[in-house]
């Protein structure tokens, strides 16, 4: 078979993939919220240490394990590191994937949103709607889960140039345009400043409690997508003259600037209408409560809501879409690095994340707990790819493949530090963190149950199971990944 | 709204926007300069060193 494979057309077609692959509903629906709930400004500068610490870091090993092997999660680490850590590869993918079954359902969900606000306000009865609507074992969100799933494969059966580039190019552009006009609107509404001051405000003795800064650090983890293999299956598409450093700061950076303009948008549109007291409790009802419950809501009773509801729920739907595109390339790209062809690839992940989906989009619970399972497994997965720049001797790594022919700048030796020393520690501190709330809150009772929602116990009990299967297979992974 | 809350939505803003116009404002004057330099695509894969890097695959 012809060794012909296709690459990005430009830096621009890569950066905004990137950015598509980054910013995602969490820059929307839960940014704001915890931004908000945990001391506003003094949130923020946890916020902007985590993009340094971590998510930026981690882009950078992403971007150079694929840009060397270019191959997917598996295929990369198998040949960077040698087969023996296929699996690791292997948990990075799996995790990803996870996430992408019920992601789809997601982005069904902000679909229906966006044809439902087309059709009118929801006013009073949104909380019906979406009650009805969403885990309720009504067949609709499959239908849109469905929907959602097809978009994205019709899309990235057009390939890497003819699908992904020209989706990212008229998707993210769109994306930021609609969260401007969404945030303009949100500050010239009477009351938006109450709600500037609230997101801004500079409370620094906040700086002391360690619950905002591993708030921030988990929000920076989830929200730029460092970790989950999806910059590393773009970066087997750049071209060999595309630096890695300045296109991680700009992933980085542009998913950070997503995320304040639709704080800016959400924030001043809760607080122009509700009294404080209100609007922290809409603040705290969870990205569905506060994204298909008050939004719609507020819109409703806002001049020109008509108008701003479906703009919201498209720029929903466009930051859903764009992350699902890089999620099922992943899930392709795996399976072609093993021998199968681009169409056969997609109909059988299509068939896979379809089915797989299926329970979330019919039960709250298996999506609740999925949600659990595979976000903090992301924690993992973040600390595999820094355990792949360790493997490979960490100075080493960053002078041969982040400083390459092709880069931009120089990264200097503090990223070594960053990798060995402050990554690992980020990582325990955050697992730590998210295992003793769910002993201590979310279900102290059970909290060992697999069967639990949100159990310590069903995430071991899943990731265990993951990781015996890719121990066991390693060996065939690493020779079917690399062939 | 406060001086307070101002000035941190101005020191915030000006970091992450100003930043991210900046990253792209570097890109922009680095791809200008290798345009300029006239370097080919280059889309190949760069074999880790010591390790044997097998052919692409066909297919997409």
């Amino acid at each position: 078979m012809a060794a012909t494979r296709e690459v990005f057309t430009s830096r621009w077609a890569l950066v905004l993939a990137a950015l598509g692959m980054a910013v995602g509903t969490g820059n929307i629906w839960r940014f704001p919220r915890v931004a908000a709930a945990n001391g506003g400004g003094a949130f923020l500068i946890p916020w902007i240490a985590a993009l340094f610490l971590w998510s930026i870091p981690i882009l950078m090993v992403e971007f150079a394990l694929g840009k060397r092997s270019r191959r997917g999660p598996i295929g990369a680490f198998a040949a960077v590191l040698g087969p023996g850590k296929a699996w690791m590869g292997g948990f990075v993918g799996i995790c990803t994937l996870a996430i992408m079954f019920y992601y789809s359902v997601v982005a069904g969900w902000c679909l229906r949103y966006f044809f439902l606000t087309l059709q009118g306000p929801l006013a009073q009865d949104a909380e019906v709607v979406w009650t009805a609507f969403a885990g309720s074992g009504s067949w609709w969100p499959v239908l849109f889960h469905g929907l959602a799933l097809s978009l994205g494969l019709a899309i990235i059966s057009r390939g890497v140039v003819g699908g992904i580039e020209i989706a990212n190019r008229i998707l993210i552009p769109s994306l930021f345009v609609l969260l401007v006009v969404a945030a303009l609107r949100a500050v010239t509404l009477d009351g938006a400043g109450r709600g500037l001051e609230f997101l801004f405000h500079a409370d620094l003795s906040r700086l002391s409690d360690v619950k905002v800064w591993l708030e921030a650090l988990t929000q920076s983890a989830w929200s730029t997508g460092a970790g989950w293999g999806l910059i590393l299956t773009y970066a087997s598409y750049m071209r060999r003259r595309d630096g890695i450093a300045l296109n991680s700061l700009i992933a980085g950076l542009g998913n950070n600037s997503a995320s304040l303009l639709a704080a800016i948008a959400i924030v001043p549109t809760v607080f122009a209408f509700l009294p404080s007291e209100e609007a922290m409790e809409v603040m705290n009802a969870g990205n569905n409560g506060l994204a298909f419950i008050w939004i719609p809501r507020l819109f409703a009773g806002m001049p020109g809501g008509r108008v701003f509801a479906p703009v919201f729920f498209l720029a929903l739907a466009v930051a859903a879409l764009s992350s699902l595109i890089a999620m099922l390339e992943l899930g392709v790209r795996l399976l072609m690095d093993g021998g199968m062809s681009r169409r056969r690839s997609i109909i059988l992940v299509g068939l896979v994340a379809f089915l797989m989906g299926i329970p979330s989009a019919l039960s709250m619970a298996v999506f609740d707990n999925q949600d659990w399972v595979w976000g903090v497994g992301l924690l993992i997965s973040g600390l595999l790819v820094t355990v792949a720049a360790l493997c490979y001797g960490v100075d080493r790594f960053r002078r041969e493949c982040i400083n390459d022919a092709g880069a931009d700048f120089r990264v200097g030796p503090w990223l070594n530090v960053v990798l060995a020393v402050v990554i690992p520690l980020e990582f325990a501190a955050m697992l730590g963190w998210w295992f003793y709330q769910s002993i201590t809150s979310f279900d102290p009772a059970g909290w060992w149950q697999p069967f639990h929602v949100f159990s310590v116990g069903t995430c071991l009990v899943q990731w265990g199971m993951v990781l015996a299967l890719l121990f066991l297979f390693n060996s065939r992974l690493a020779r079917w990944s690399t062939r | 709204m406060s001086r307070g809350g101002l000035v941190m939505m101005l020191v915030i803003l000006t970091l992450v926007w100003g930043g991210f116009a900046l990253a792209i404002g570097v890109a922009m004057v680095q791809e200008r300069r290798g345009r300029r330099k006239g370097s080919g695509q280059g889309g190949g894969a760069i074999p880790a060193p010591g390790r044997e890097m097998p052919p692409d695959q066909g297919g997409d």
